[in-house]
Protein backbone atom coordinates (compact mmCIF):
# COMPACT_ATOMS: atom_id res chain seq x y z
CA UNK A 1 0.00 0.00 0.00
CA UNK A 2 2.85 2.39 0.85
CA UNK A 3 4.26 1.86 -2.63
CA UNK A 4 1.10 3.39 -4.09
CA UNK A 5 1.41 6.58 -2.05
CA UNK A 6 4.35 7.98 -4.02
CA UNK A 7 2.81 7.65 -7.49
CA UNK A 8 -0.52 8.94 -6.18
CA UNK A 9 1.18 11.97 -4.71
CA UNK A 10 2.99 12.64 -8.01
CA UNK A 11 -0.29 12.42 -9.89
CA UNK A 12 -1.99 14.87 -7.54
CA UNK A 13 0.89 17.35 -7.75
CA UNK A 14 0.87 17.19 -11.54
CA UNK A 15 -2.88 17.67 -11.55
CA UNK A 16 -2.55 20.83 -9.49
CA UNK A 17 0.33 22.14 -11.57
CA UNK A 18 -1.28 21.74 -15.01
CA UNK A 19 -3.50 24.62 -16.15
CA UNK A 20 -7.27 24.10 -16.00
CA UNK A 21 -7.47 24.79 -19.76
CA UNK A 22 -6.94 21.06 -20.28
CA UNK A 23 -10.43 20.25 -19.02
CA UNK A 24 -12.48 18.61 -21.73
CA UNK A 25 -15.36 16.26 -22.35
CA UNK A 26 -15.39 13.19 -24.57
CA UNK A 27 -18.01 11.26 -26.48
CA UNK A 28 -17.14 8.24 -28.52
CA UNK A 29 -17.74 4.72 -29.69
CA UNK A 30 -15.48 1.72 -29.76
CA UNK A 31 -15.24 -1.60 -31.57
CA UNK A 32 -13.99 -4.82 -30.00
CA UNK A 33 -13.45 -8.17 -31.80
CA UNK A 34 -16.59 -10.27 -31.53
CA UNK A 35 -14.62 -13.36 -30.51
CA UNK A 36 -14.00 -11.76 -27.12
CA UNK A 37 -17.60 -12.55 -26.15
CA UNK A 38 -17.03 -16.23 -26.79
CA UNK A 39 -18.22 -16.46 -30.37
CA UNK A 40 -15.87 -18.78 -32.24
CA UNK A 41 -17.13 -17.62 -35.64
CA UNK A 42 -14.21 -15.84 -37.33
CA UNK A 43 -16.73 -13.58 -39.03
CA UNK A 44 -18.44 -12.59 -35.79
CA UNK A 45 -19.64 -9.01 -35.68
CA UNK A 46 -17.50 -6.69 -33.54
CA UNK A 47 -18.86 -5.58 -30.21
CA UNK A 48 -19.91 -1.98 -29.87
CA UNK A 49 -19.30 0.22 -26.86
CA UNK A 50 -20.33 3.77 -26.01
CA UNK A 51 -17.92 6.12 -24.27
CA UNK A 52 -18.38 9.22 -22.12
CA UNK A 53 -15.35 10.84 -20.55
CA UNK A 54 -14.27 13.92 -18.67
CA UNK A 55 -10.74 15.02 -17.97
CA UNK A 56 -9.53 17.86 -15.76
CA UNK A 57 -5.85 18.51 -15.91
CA UNK A 58 -4.51 14.97 -16.07
CA UNK A 59 -7.28 13.46 -13.99
CA UNK A 60 -9.54 11.34 -16.12
CA UNK A 61 -13.01 9.93 -15.53
CA UNK A 62 -14.87 7.72 -17.96
CA UNK A 63 -17.95 5.58 -18.42
CA UNK A 64 -17.84 2.87 -21.07
CA UNK A 65 -20.85 0.72 -21.83
CA UNK A 66 -20.08 -2.42 -23.83
CA UNK A 67 -23.08 -4.02 -25.58
CA UNK A 68 -22.70 -7.74 -24.86
CA UNK A 69 -24.66 -10.55 -26.58
CA UNK A 70 -27.04 -12.87 -24.78
CA UNK A 71 -24.71 -15.89 -24.73
CA UNK A 72 -21.96 -13.81 -23.05
CA UNK A 73 -24.44 -12.56 -20.47
CA UNK A 74 -25.65 -16.09 -19.80
CA UNK A 75 -22.10 -17.38 -19.40
CA UNK A 76 -21.15 -14.61 -16.98
CA UNK A 77 -24.30 -14.71 -14.86
CA UNK A 78 -24.36 -18.50 -14.46
CA UNK A 79 -22.65 -19.62 -11.28
CA UNK A 80 -22.33 -22.52 -8.88
CA UNK A 81 -24.17 -22.22 -5.59
CA UNK A 82 -21.35 -22.35 -3.03
CA UNK A 83 -23.64 -23.98 -0.44
CA UNK A 84 -25.16 -26.79 -2.48
CA UNK A 85 -23.00 -27.05 -5.57
CA UNK A 86 -25.96 -26.53 -7.91
CA UNK A 87 -25.49 -24.65 -11.15
CA UNK A 88 -27.63 -21.55 -11.04
CA UNK A 89 -28.49 -20.63 -14.65
CA UNK A 90 -27.93 -17.07 -15.71
CA UNK A 91 -29.83 -14.66 -17.93
CA UNK A 92 -29.95 -15.23 -21.66
CA UNK A 93 -30.46 -11.61 -22.61
CA UNK A 94 -28.20 -8.96 -24.11
CA UNK A 95 -26.64 -6.62 -21.60
CA UNK A 96 -24.51 -3.55 -21.14
CA UNK A 97 -21.22 -4.12 -19.30
CA UNK A 98 -20.66 -0.73 -17.70
CA UNK A 99 -17.18 0.29 -16.64
CA UNK A 100 -16.85 3.39 -14.46
CA UNK A 101 -13.17 4.27 -14.37
CA UNK A 102 -10.90 6.89 -12.89
CA UNK A 103 -7.28 7.48 -13.75
CA UNK A 104 -4.91 9.76 -15.62
CA UNK A 105 -4.73 10.99 -19.19
CA UNK A 106 -1.60 12.56 -20.65
CA UNK A 107 -1.77 14.62 -23.84
CA UNK A 108 1.44 15.39 -25.71
CA UNK A 109 0.02 16.56 -29.01
CA UNK A 110 -0.88 14.76 -31.12
CA UNK A 111 -0.39 11.73 -28.89
CA UNK A 112 -2.51 10.76 -25.92
CA UNK A 113 -2.19 8.04 -23.33
CA UNK A 114 -4.33 7.03 -20.40
CA UNK A 115 -4.54 4.54 -17.57
CA UNK A 116 -7.64 3.85 -15.47
CA UNK A 117 -9.16 1.51 -12.96
CA UNK A 118 -12.72 1.10 -11.80
CA UNK A 119 -15.67 -1.15 -10.99
CA UNK A 120 -17.92 -2.96 -13.45
CA UNK A 121 -21.70 -3.15 -13.38
CA UNK A 122 -23.96 -5.21 -15.60
CA UNK A 123 -27.27 -3.93 -16.96
CA UNK A 124 -29.55 -6.69 -18.25
CA UNK A 125 -32.07 -5.94 -20.96
CA UNK A 126 -35.38 -5.57 -19.23
CA UNK A 127 -34.14 -3.20 -16.56
CA UNK A 128 -32.38 -5.47 -14.10
CA UNK A 129 -28.88 -4.75 -12.82
CA UNK A 130 -26.46 -7.49 -11.82
CA UNK A 131 -23.47 -7.38 -9.51
CA UNK A 132 -20.50 -9.70 -9.21
CA UNK A 133 -18.84 -8.62 -12.44
CA UNK A 134 -15.63 -7.37 -10.92
CA UNK A 135 -13.33 -4.49 -11.67
CA UNK A 136 -11.19 -3.46 -14.62
CA UNK A 137 -7.91 -1.88 -15.59
CA UNK A 138 -7.62 -0.04 -18.89
CA UNK A 139 -4.58 1.27 -20.72
CA UNK A 140 -4.89 3.29 -23.90
CA UNK A 141 -2.84 5.23 -26.41
CA UNK A 142 -3.63 7.06 -29.60
CA UNK A 143 -3.69 10.31 -31.46
CA UNK A 144 -5.80 13.43 -31.07
CA UNK A 145 -6.35 16.10 -33.69
CA UNK A 146 -8.19 18.96 -32.10
CA UNK A 147 -11.81 17.87 -31.77
CA UNK A 148 -11.42 14.21 -32.76
CA UNK A 149 -9.10 11.32 -32.20
CA UNK A 150 -8.50 7.59 -32.46
CA UNK A 151 -6.99 5.40 -29.81
CA UNK A 152 -6.46 1.76 -29.02
CA UNK A 153 -7.18 0.53 -25.52
CA UNK A 154 -6.62 -2.71 -23.68
CA UNK A 155 -8.95 -3.68 -20.86
CA UNK A 156 -8.28 -6.34 -18.24
CA UNK A 157 -11.12 -7.49 -16.04
CA UNK A 158 -10.58 -8.85 -12.54
CA UNK A 159 -13.07 -10.69 -10.40
CA UNK A 160 -12.50 -8.40 -7.42
CA UNK A 161 -10.50 -5.49 -6.04
CA UNK A 162 -8.41 -8.09 -4.21
CA UNK A 163 -7.40 -9.73 -7.49
CA UNK A 164 -6.62 -6.32 -8.96
CA UNK A 165 -4.39 -5.43 -5.99
CA UNK A 166 -2.61 -8.75 -6.35
CA UNK A 167 -1.97 -8.03 -10.04
CA UNK A 168 -0.55 -4.60 -9.23
CA UNK A 169 1.59 -6.16 -6.54
CA UNK A 170 3.09 -8.47 -9.14
CA UNK A 171 3.62 -5.48 -11.41
CA UNK A 172 5.57 -3.87 -8.58
CA UNK A 173 7.92 -6.82 -8.78
CA UNK A 174 8.31 -6.30 -12.53
CA UNK A 175 5.77 -8.86 -13.71
CA UNK A 176 3.11 -6.98 -15.70
CA UNK A 177 1.63 -10.09 -17.27
CA UNK A 178 -1.25 -10.26 -14.79
CA UNK A 179 -2.39 -6.87 -16.04
CA UNK A 180 -1.48 -6.93 -19.72
CA UNK A 181 -1.76 -10.56 -20.77
CA UNK A 182 -5.11 -11.30 -22.36
CA UNK A 183 -6.23 -7.68 -22.41
CA UNK A 184 -9.32 -7.02 -24.51
CA UNK A 185 -8.41 -4.65 -27.36
CA UNK A 186 -10.81 -1.91 -28.40
CA UNK A 187 -10.47 0.61 -31.20
CA UNK A 188 -12.01 3.88 -30.04
CA UNK A 189 -13.25 6.85 -32.05
CA UNK A 190 -13.63 9.91 -29.85
CA UNK A 191 -14.96 13.45 -30.13
CA UNK A 192 -13.53 16.07 -27.79
CA UNK A 193 -15.32 19.17 -26.52
CA UNK B 1 -18.60 32.92 -21.48
CA UNK B 2 -19.85 30.83 -18.57
CA UNK B 3 -22.24 28.99 -20.88
CA UNK B 4 -19.38 28.14 -23.21
CA UNK B 5 -17.39 26.68 -20.33
CA UNK B 6 -20.40 24.67 -19.21
CA UNK B 7 -21.14 23.39 -22.72
CA UNK B 8 -19.01 20.23 -22.45
CA UNK B 9 -20.68 19.31 -19.18
CA UNK B 10 -24.11 19.96 -20.69
CA UNK B 11 -23.28 17.75 -23.66
CA UNK B 12 -22.10 14.99 -21.35
CA UNK B 13 -25.19 15.26 -19.18
CA UNK B 14 -27.52 15.06 -22.18
CA UNK B 15 -25.60 12.09 -23.57
CA UNK B 16 -25.75 10.30 -20.22
CA UNK B 17 -29.48 10.89 -19.83
CA UNK B 18 -30.17 9.67 -23.37
CA UNK B 19 -28.04 6.60 -22.82
CA UNK B 20 -29.70 5.75 -19.51
CA UNK B 21 -33.22 6.19 -20.87
CA UNK B 22 -32.76 4.08 -23.98
CA UNK B 23 -30.74 1.09 -22.78
CA UNK B 24 -33.26 -1.56 -23.83
CA UNK B 25 -33.91 0.07 -27.17
CA UNK B 26 -30.18 0.25 -27.86
CA UNK B 27 -29.67 -3.42 -26.97
CA UNK B 28 -32.66 -4.48 -29.03
CA UNK B 29 -31.32 -2.58 -32.00
CA UNK B 30 -27.83 -4.05 -31.67
CA UNK B 31 -28.86 -7.66 -30.98
CA UNK B 32 -32.04 -8.65 -32.86
CA UNK B 33 -30.68 -12.18 -32.99
CA UNK B 34 -33.73 -14.42 -32.94
CA UNK B 35 -34.54 -16.52 -35.94
CA UNK B 36 -37.50 -18.61 -37.07
CA UNK B 37 -37.21 -21.79 -39.11
CA UNK B 38 -40.48 -22.70 -40.77
CA UNK B 39 -41.53 -25.94 -42.37
CA UNK B 40 -44.67 -25.57 -44.44
CA UNK B 41 -46.01 -29.06 -45.01
CA UNK B 42 -48.52 -29.35 -47.85
CA UNK B 43 -50.81 -32.24 -48.56
CA UNK B 44 -53.53 -32.74 -51.11
CA UNK B 45 -56.65 -34.80 -50.98
CA UNK B 46 -57.18 -34.63 -54.68
CA UNK B 47 -54.19 -36.71 -55.71
CA UNK B 48 -52.34 -33.87 -57.40
CA UNK B 49 -49.05 -34.84 -55.84
CA UNK B 50 -47.14 -34.29 -59.06
CA UNK B 51 -48.02 -30.61 -58.82
CA UNK B 52 -45.50 -30.34 -55.99
CA UNK B 53 -42.76 -31.45 -58.37
CA UNK B 54 -43.80 -29.47 -61.43
CA UNK B 55 -43.63 -25.87 -60.32
CA UNK B 56 -45.93 -25.44 -57.35
CA UNK B 57 -44.37 -23.34 -54.64
CA UNK B 58 -45.17 -21.87 -51.24
CA UNK B 59 -45.09 -18.17 -50.50
CA UNK B 60 -44.62 -17.34 -46.80
CA UNK B 61 -45.31 -13.89 -45.35
CA UNK B 62 -43.82 -12.91 -41.97
CA UNK B 63 -45.02 -9.87 -40.08
CA UNK B 64 -44.02 -8.76 -36.61
CA UNK B 65 -42.04 -6.15 -34.61
CA UNK B 66 -40.24 -4.03 -37.13
CA UNK B 67 -40.39 -6.56 -39.95
CA UNK B 68 -42.62 -7.47 -42.86
CA UNK B 69 -41.04 -9.82 -45.33
CA UNK B 70 -41.93 -12.67 -47.62
CA UNK B 71 -40.11 -15.55 -49.19
CA UNK B 72 -40.89 -18.27 -51.69
CA UNK B 73 -39.66 -21.83 -51.71
CA UNK B 74 -40.08 -24.77 -54.03
CA UNK B 75 -40.47 -28.38 -52.98
CA UNK B 76 -37.83 -29.45 -50.45
CA UNK B 77 -38.69 -32.99 -49.42
CA UNK B 78 -41.55 -35.52 -49.47
CA UNK B 79 -42.37 -37.82 -46.56
CA UNK B 80 -45.03 -39.84 -48.34
CA UNK B 81 -47.85 -37.70 -47.04
CA UNK B 82 -46.68 -34.11 -47.06
CA UNK B 83 -44.42 -32.07 -49.33
CA UNK B 84 -42.20 -29.89 -47.19
CA UNK B 85 -41.16 -26.35 -48.01
CA UNK B 86 -38.46 -24.79 -45.80
CA UNK B 87 -37.88 -21.18 -44.79
CA UNK B 88 -35.62 -19.30 -42.36
CA UNK B 89 -36.03 -15.72 -41.13
CA UNK B 90 -33.15 -14.20 -39.14
CA UNK B 91 -32.30 -11.11 -37.09
CA UNK B 92 -35.70 -10.91 -35.43
CA UNK B 93 -36.59 -8.95 -32.31
CA UNK B 94 -38.59 -10.30 -29.41
CA UNK B 95 -42.31 -10.32 -29.93
CA UNK B 96 -45.15 -12.09 -31.69
CA UNK B 97 -45.01 -12.94 -35.37
CA UNK B 98 -47.73 -13.82 -37.85
CA UNK B 99 -46.91 -16.33 -40.53
CA UNK B 100 -49.14 -16.55 -43.55
CA UNK B 101 -48.44 -19.33 -46.02
CA UNK B 102 -49.93 -19.64 -49.49
CA UNK B 103 -49.46 -22.56 -51.83
CA UNK B 104 -49.37 -21.47 -55.47
CA UNK B 105 -49.80 -24.11 -58.17
CA UNK B 106 -52.49 -25.66 -60.30
CA UNK B 107 -54.44 -25.65 -57.04
CA UNK B 108 -54.03 -22.94 -54.44
CA UNK B 109 -54.62 -22.75 -50.72
CA UNK B 110 -53.51 -20.80 -47.71
CA UNK B 111 -53.12 -21.01 -43.93
CA UNK B 112 -51.51 -19.07 -41.11
CA UNK B 113 -49.79 -19.45 -37.73
CA UNK B 114 -48.66 -17.24 -34.84
CA UNK B 115 -45.48 -17.72 -32.80
CA UNK B 116 -43.62 -15.69 -30.21
CA UNK B 117 -39.96 -15.06 -29.57
CA UNK B 118 -37.52 -15.14 -27.73
CA UNK B 119 -35.54 -18.33 -27.48
CA UNK B 120 -36.56 -20.71 -24.71
CA UNK B 121 -33.50 -22.94 -24.56
CA UNK B 122 -30.86 -21.24 -22.39
CA UNK B 123 -28.91 -24.49 -22.04
CA UNK B 124 -27.75 -24.06 -25.63
CA UNK B 125 -26.38 -20.55 -25.85
CA UNK B 126 -25.61 -20.91 -29.55
CA UNK B 127 -29.21 -21.58 -30.35
CA UNK B 128 -31.07 -18.52 -31.44
CA UNK B 129 -33.70 -20.30 -33.42
CA UNK B 130 -37.19 -21.45 -33.07
CA UNK B 131 -38.87 -23.93 -35.36
CA UNK B 132 -42.48 -24.12 -36.37
CA UNK B 133 -44.37 -26.38 -38.72
CA UNK B 134 -47.39 -25.21 -40.65
CA UNK B 135 -49.66 -27.87 -42.09
CA UNK B 136 -51.71 -27.11 -45.14
CA UNK B 137 -54.09 -29.21 -47.19
CA UNK B 138 -55.11 -28.26 -50.69
CA UNK B 139 -58.20 -29.73 -52.31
Amino acid sequence: MKKLLVPLAVILLLALAVPAAFAEAELGIGLTPGQIAGNTDPNADPLLNFHIGWSWNILYFSWDAYAMPDYWTYSNTTYVDPNYGDIIPGYLVPSFLNMFDVGVKIVLRPFIGYAEVGPNFLYLRGGQSYGKVGVNVRLGAGVKFGWWGINLSGTQVFASWYDLRAAFKQAGYGDWSYITQGMTPTLNFTLYF
Amino acid sequence: MKTRKLLPLIILAVAAVLALSSCDALLDGIFPSNQISVDVAVNTTSGHHTDFLTGGYVSLQLTGPGVSSSASAYYGSWDGLYAHYYFTFTDLRDGGYNLSATYVGSLSSGTSAFITMPVEDPSNPDSTGKSVSILMTIN
